[in-house]
């Protein structure tokens, strides 16, 4: 009973953590995002907010000092340690002479090869590394957003971007949900949602997911990789979406019947990553290289 | 409903299973003055909330970076600098309360007048800082520093986590209780 208690507290402390987090951001917080005892907790924060921010701005004086004291330090970037044997450093040495000896034989090759794979898409990589995920509670233990769903109107006004759509679906599939990812242990200052999802099905259990990421995360930051981990991998490689380098992921067993396919490619501002279990190849690519 | 993978596995909650690098979410710019820059303001207020004086304030917040500026060295991964910047503000402020004890309390300081005629919405906005900081006097050093972390300084969850040594999801558990009493304690102070 009191872990069930300790649950339902930190779900709702997730929520109400989210809804400050948009108001120190400066966001709405969404009809429905807390629940109704916790409104109040919303207004307390935003009142703290407001009275932070009467506090007012840096003066000049106190940003010619921290300017002065640059200038004095002469810093650019953090000074250079003396190299020092350490344990970490020592795995990582015989971790390059295993890597080494790997490379240099057939077999070794292989086994790299579908061990970790790093794809340049132009702004960001995307690296590919198998995981042991053998359970959903790992998988979603490690996930701290929180999934709202939407209609794509909705969606839309969420988001400073126009978002794309695949002009070319697959006979029978049609837009049936949109879904936002709200990172809440994210800075404040990184816009939310981070990603936005559409799902395209047929009606009969089929599904395609199209996730969107915005790569510039306000004016402070941009992402500049993805991790992606999987298991297990049948095939990584190149894929050319309409002119862009993408990288096409296949997972499944060897032999196994339903294989899940994944293409992931920048298009203008945005990382796009779409993904089926049900589609062909050829399908998939369709879909992906549609997307406006 | 989120996609779910056929492998057995309900992925949903995670975009496509990418696990977003933070690394490279913190300042992307390889300016290391814009990065103070930016983190400037929210050093300040996060030290307003901790001392009364403005001019106090002032001064501690730019020991505090003239301190992080000699001591970048022992920053190990630049993604972690909130967290580094901050720790470093927090034991410049404890260390100038250990150097010197404060002359008078914060009540009989709240209670004193302004020294220089200020117009009335600086009064106004001083009279919510005092209020907020008496009501935060009511709750336990880790739940206040939680409060100014999270407002005082716009930190996420983990970048309070990495300063406290706490878990992200204990964050927010701690910040809700908090938010809880301190909506309390204001209620009680008004």
């Amino acid at each position: 009973m009191n872990r069930l208690r300790d649950r339902s507290e930190r779900v709702r402390a997730e929520r109400v953590a989210a809804a400050v987090d948009r108001v120190l951001g400066g966001l709405e917080v969404e009809p429905g995002q807390v629940e109704a005892g916790d409104a109040g907790l919303v207004d307390t924060a935003r009142y703290l907010v407001g009275v932070v921010q009467g506090l007012g701005p840096v003066g000049l004086g106190l940003e010619e000092r921290v300017a002065c004291a640059r200038q004095r330090r002469g810093v650019a970037e953090p000074a250079r340690r003396l190299p020092r044997l350490r344990p970490a450093w020592a795995m990582a040495a015989l971790g390059a002479v295993v890597l080494a000896v790997a490379l240099l034989t057939p077999l070794g090759q292989t086994a790299l090869a579908s061990f970790m794979a790093v794809f340049n898409l132009g702004r960001t990589e995307v690296h590919i590394t198998p995981a042991d995920l053998t359970s959903t509670a790992t998988a979603v233990a490690q996930s701290t957003a929180i999934v709202g769903d939407l209609t794509l109107e909705q969606a839309q006004a969420q988001v400073s971007f126009a978002i794309p759509q695949p002009a070319d679906l697959p006979p029978g599939y049609r837009l049936t949900g949109a879904h936002s990812y709200t990172y809440p242990d994210l800075p404040a200052w990184i816009p939310q949602p981070f990603c936005i999802e559409l799902v395209y099905g047929d009606g009969q259990g089929h599904q395609a997911a199209l996730r969107l990421y915005p790569i510039a995360l306000g004016d402070r930051a941009s992402i500049s990789g993805l991790n992606l981990e999987a298991t297990p991998i049948q095939d990584v490689r190149d894929v050319d979406v309409n002119g862009k380098p993408g990288v096409l992921l296949r997972l499944g067993d060897q032999g196994a019947k339903t294989v899940w396919q994944e293409v992931v490619w920048e298009q203008g501002d945005l990382i796009l990553a779409l993904s089926a279990a049900s589609l062909s190849e050829d399908e998939l690519m369709r879909m992906a290289r549609s997307v406006r | 409903m989120a996609v779910d993978r056929p492998l057995g596995r309900n992925i949903g909650l995670l975009p496509a299973s990418y696990y977003l690098e933070r690394g490279p979410l913190v300042g992307q710019s390889d300016d290391w003055a814009d990065l103070y820059g930016q983190y400037l303001p929210r050093i300040l207020n996060y030290v307003r909330l901790r001392v009364g004086d403005e001019e106090l304030a002032q001064d501690l917040t730019a020991a505090a970076m003239e301190r992080a500026v000699s001591r970048q060295h022992t920053l190990r991964r630049r993604e972690a600098f909130g967290a580094w910047l901050f720790s470093i503000a927090r034991t410049t402020v404890a260390g100038h309360y250990r150097s010197r004890r404060p002359a008078v309390s914060l009540e009989q300081a709240t209670a004193q007048p302004a020294p220089d005629p200020a117009p009335p919405e600086a009064v106004m906005r001083r009279e919510e800082l005092d209020r907020l900081r008496m009501a935060l006097c009511g709750l336990a050093e880790r739940e206040q520093e939680i409060i100014r972390l999270k407002f005082g300084g716009a930190l996420g969850n983990q970048e309070i986590g990495q300063v406290l040594g706490l878990k992200a999801g204990h964050v927010a558990v701690i910040l809700y209780r908090t938010l809880h009493r301190l909506r309390d304690l204001l209620d009680t102070e008004s």
